[in-house]
């Protein structure tokens, strides 16, 4: 048991001396060699009383697994020091790990989403392929209304048609829940529109939707004012201007004042100082009857805004077709 | 709608702001300008007019809007004309046939014209919108249409057959050499204004070449009338003709207004081009005339916008647009509302009005919104980790259309619907919703290709879109793809990663299925099923005829999952398993099989020995070569002993690796490799 003992004590001293990596191999060769002095303790074994010998072997390869476990650290603590004028090439370039990102649209919807969770609205979803009462009729776009037209929407079967805009799901929500509520929707659109630098036959529209008992066009703008700050910045001017949309009454378009002139006028902006964001207003009563809910006691506002081309002008991407294109290089330019 | 900035400006003298300022407020009060350029010493105003506020494709419709604005006076055109002692009924007849296309129609008489050229003024003006000036009377009828926002139409009422106007539907084989030279096939969808002989015009889209109005007409016979809107939509679409006439009617014009509109246009006739105009008018009138009063609760303005508008500031903005109001807050209040803002029948309707002339800016930010809570739902949290997941793991997410050619949209792993087809599609090759998404992802690989990028790993979370029934909407399937020019062991690998990230950890992977081997190669592609058998999807390598349709050099692999199923079966809540705090053995082993001998029939083997105390079984290395005798091959694996409750003896390890071998060497031949 005293040999076992000084050999431990002598491994462990010149273990502590290794200085380098060439040092460790040394060592490790001579003691955990099949050669070496702990294996050759082994051979002590058949002089030793038979009542000893399993100790004695648990106690070797007790050592073994002790030596081999310091040579492990050692070596880790070796790997960690700068290296003392060694021959590796410390100039060589990284091993470039294999990099995955988020399509831009996803990184530009979820940075929406996570602002409009912040202020309490939850995500809901609805189908792509609708029909008509969904699309159409609960929006309070009558029969005959242009809107309905072949040459804005691609028509499937008789009733059924890709929806043209996110607002279906304001209606798919409001016919199986009861007020309050707060969502967002965000999804893929569909207009047949001929494919050009900014325009594209689908494209992504996030939707909100809050109604209560209470709400008004001051609580719209205030929720417009803080989803704009979270995307831009806290500084951030937005306007409300006048518009039309079938399913809101009054409603509104949202502008910012331009981030890169501040309102002054380039060509970003097209020389107006705003950007146009997108739509909003009051949730019309007839939309709200046309999902049981009375309109003298809940109120309610909605908007909807386009996603490309926010992203596009985030990330500067010029022409709306690179994103359905998926060049792995373009891709690769948004880590993310 | 394009206008002028003089022009809007007649009509209010007292509107002093410059170019700029009157189109900053037109913008803000829900006018849009597009834009604004210099003509000559005026400037033009391109609108982009709102479909629901048709009175403003009319000059006067814009002129009142700014006035509402500013809180100016709108001052309206007088024109006197000079009248004869003759009576129109005398000249001319007219008579409504078809009552429901047309349910008024006034005809007016001026005699004694001389057709010739356009007093400048006028012509400037409308050059300035970019109409082109043919005659003062043609040019007076489009200038008073670009005022009033009512058509008009003159006709030669010499060439008239009978003097007789007949409004009636079309008769099949009737043809019409229209104003633009030329000649239209008639049908019975649509209404024309017939003479005595047969039509003279398209009703509310274009008047005929043979009764127009040439510098040899002295009587003329002048049309206003109110078309239905849907009937001229329809011709107008069907004859690929339009006009800024069947432009107007087609989005419905003041039905009551035609009169007033005829007594200015006649009398503008008569000034530029002299003549006079007989006594009366020779009208049949089915319009209903509507006299209908909202009720207006002023304390709604508040509960909808937010903000106090004092009574007396929404009744001036009423008033200025024009509509009657009656009562006060405290007694109830009556709105009534002129036929030209047919956009304004309800309460919801005023508040608007009030707001957007009060201006949005008015409102003040500031809210009271109580706080609400958010949830994620389950499967939008399982789509983003497992997207988030295959990014992490070097996937770079794609954006594809939903759309592919019917064919290929043909290909489904999970249904065997028929694709949905898009009645109106732009493409061919676009004509239906995809059913998978592997030929996008083909087609993605194909772009690459084109472009020299090597090694791209795609990974789409979209829906595909299965018809089961055609009166239903199809169903919404929500699935991954997953496109790799890696090998099969490393997609193998990323797909058991992403699936244990949501705690699925039995994957199985088996044959493919006959429904996976319609796309993919039977012998380099599985199934993917789940503890229970069932199918979560498939992986593999695409059919060598799919791969050669997309014109791929090298056989990318592809991955489809059933979102859904993963959603069903993941476990997102990980439980603490105690750990031993005892030693592990590890021992490897390598044998010597069969080529064909597979490692799961050696996972088969050792697992089903149940050995005490193994811990994992972990394959590293797979050897085939000239050490090895023919059709042999070495495979190596590691095998780790661990008990939770004390140290493993080399003796018990080694009786279980003897059992291992012997299991390994009775059921597959297999040698220990020393």
């Amino acid at each position: 048991m005293k040999l076992i003992e000084n050999m431990r004590k002598q491994a462990l001293e010149e273990l502590a001396l290794a200085g380098d990596a060439g040092g460790l191999e040394k060592w490790r060769i001579h003691y955990l060699g099949k050669k070496g002095p702990v294996q050759g303790l082994m051979k002590e074994l058949k002089s030793l009383p038979k009542e000893d010998k399993p100790v004695f072997g648990q106690l070797v390869n007790k050592l073994k697994n002790e030596l081999k476990e310091a040579h492990g650290v050692a070596k880790e603590r070796l790997g960690a020091a700068p290296k003392s004028g060694g021959d590796e090439d410390l100039t060589l370039p990284g091993i470039p790990p294999l990099i995955g990102t988020r399509h831009p649209i996803t990184q530009m919807m979820e940075q929406m989403i996570s602002c409009m969770k912040s202020l309490g609205f939850e995500v809901a979803e609805g189908p792509e392929v609708e029909d008509e009462f969904h699309n159409f009729n609960a929006l309070n776009i009558p029969e005959n209304h242009p809107a309905r037209s072949e040459a804005d929407n691609f028509y499937l079967s008789d009733n059924q048609l890709l929806r043209s805009q996110t607002s279906t799901v304001q209606i798919r929500v409001m016919e199986n829940r009861k007020p309050p509520l707060r969502i967002i929707a965000p999804g893929r659109v569909y207009r047949p529109d001929s494919v050009d630098a900014s325009h594209h036959y689908m494209f992504h529209q996030i939707e909100g939707l809050a109604v209560d008992k209470g709400l008004t066009m001051q609580d719209m703008k205030s929720t417009l004012i803080q989803f704009f700050a979270g995307l831009f910045g806290e500084d951030l001017e937005i306007r409300l201007r006048p518009n039309f949309f079938p399913f809101t009454e009054p409603s509104a378009e949202v502008d910012v004042a331009c981030p890169f002139c501040k309102g002054k006028g380039c060509s970003t902006c097209q020389q107006k100082g705003w950007i146009e964001m997108g739509g909003c207003g009051m949730v019309d009563p007839n939309v709200f009857k046309a999902v049981g809910y009375d309109p003298d006691v809940y109120t309610g506002f909605a908007f909807g805004l386009g996603i490309e081309r926010m992203a596009m002008r985030r990330f500067g991407i010029p022409d709306i077709r690179y994103l359905t294109e998926n060049d792995v290089r373009f891709l690769s330019q948004f880590p993310g | 709608m394009k206008a002028t900035y003089n022009w809007i400006k007649e009509y209010v003298p007292s509107f002093d702001g410059d170019i700029r300022e009157m189109c900053e407020r037109f913008t803000m009060s829900g006018m849009e300008v597009e834009y604004f350029e210099p003509a000559g010493d005026d400037f033009m105003i391109e609108f982009a007019v709102t479909s629901n506020r048709v009175d403003c494709l009319g000059i006067l419709g814009l002129a009142r809007d700014l006035a509402a604005a500013c809180k100016l006076s709108l001052v309206k055109p007088q024109l006197e004309p000079v009248m004869n002692n003759a009576q129109a009924s005398g000249a001319c007849g007219v008579e409504i046939q078809a009552k429901e296309e047309c349910p008024r129609y006034t005809a007016m008489v001026i005699e004694g014209v001389k057709v010739g050229p356009s007093p400048a003024w006028m012509v400037e003006k409308l050059e300035a919108i970019g109409l082109r000036s043919v005659n003062n009377i043609v040019d007076a009828t489009n200038y008073a249409l670009f005022v009033t926002n009512q058509p008009f139409h003159a006709f030669d009422l010499d060439k008239l057959h009978d003097g007789k106007i007949i409004i009636r539907q079309a008769k099949a084989g009737e043809t019409l050499l229209a104003l633009n030279d030329k000649s239209y096939d008639l049908d019975p969808t649509m209404t024309v204004i017939a003479d005595g002989k047969g039509p003279v015009a398209i009703a509310g889209v274009m008047g005929g070449g043979p009764t127009e109005v040439t510098e040899k007409t002295t009587r003329v016979l002048l049309e206003t009338a109110y078309f239905e809107p849907i009937r001229i939509r329809s011709t107008s679409k069907k004859l690929g003709l339009s006009s800024d006439s069947s432009f107007r009617f087609e989005r419905g014009i003041d039905a009551e207004g035609t009169l007033i509109a005829a007594q200015y246009c006649a009398a503008l006739i008569a000034e530029v081009a002299g003549g006079t105009l007989r006594q009366g008018v020779v009208e049949e009138n089915f319009v209903e005339s509507r006299n209908d009063k909202i009720d207006f609760r002023h304390e709604e303005v508040k509960r909808i916008v937010g903000i106090d508008v004092p009574w007396a500031t929404c009744r001036e903005i009423f008033e200025r647009l024009e509509f009657e109001v009656a009562g006060d807050p405290a007694s109830g209040i009556q709105v009534a509302v002129p036929r030209f803002r047919g956009d304004v029948n309800r309460e919801i309707d005023l508040i608007e009005e009030v707001i957007r002339n009060h201006g949005l800016h008015m409102i003040p930010a500031g809210t009271n919104m109580s706080v609400m809570t958010v949830q994620e739902s389950r499967d939008q949290n399982i789509r983003r980790l497992v997207r988030n997941g295959l990014v992490a793991a070097g996937y770079q997410e794609t954006l594809t259309t939903s759309f592919c050619g019917e064919e290929e949209a043909a290909g489904c792993f999970f249904a065997d619907t028929a694709p949905v087809t898009i009645a109106n599609a732009m493409r061919k090759d676009e004509n239906a919703l995809r059913q998978s998404l592997m030929p996008s992802m083909l087609k993605v690989r194909k772009t690459n290709q084109n472009h020299g990028n090597n090694d791209v790993r795609l990974v789409e979370c979209t829906v595909v879109y299965l018809a089961h029934h055609p009166k239903d909407l199809p169903e919404h399937l929500p699935i991954v793809g997953m496109l790799s020019d890696g090998n099969f062991r490393g997609l193998r690998g990323d797909v058991e990663r992403v699936c244990a990230a949501i705690g699925i950890r039995d994957l199985r992977f088996e044959p493919l299925t006959e429904k996976g081997a319609q796309l993919l190669e039977a012998d380099k592609s599985v199934s993917i099923l789940d503890g229970d058998g069932v199918v979560l999807g498939f992986m593999g390598q695409p059919k060598a005829n799919i791969l050669k349709h997309h014109d791929l050099k090298h056989a990318p692999l592809y991955v489809e999952l059933r979102l859904d199923s993963l959603t069903e079966r993941a476990n997102l809540e990980p439980k603490y398993q105690p750990l031993s705090r005892f030693p592990a053995v590890h021992r490897d082993l390598a044998v010597v099989v069969d080529q064909g001998t597979r490692w799961a029939e050696i996972a088969g083997v050792l697992g089903a020995l149940q050995l005490p105390n193994l811990e994992s079984l972990e394959f590293f290395d797979e050897y085939r070569g000239k050490q090895l005798d023919a059709g042999k091959k070495s495979l190596a694996f590691s095998l780790t002993y661990r008990s939770g409750d004390r140290t493993l003896t080399g003796e018990e390890v080694d009786a279980s690796q003897a059992l291992a071998m012997e299991a390994l060497e009775a059921k597959l031949g297999a040698q220990i490799r020393k």
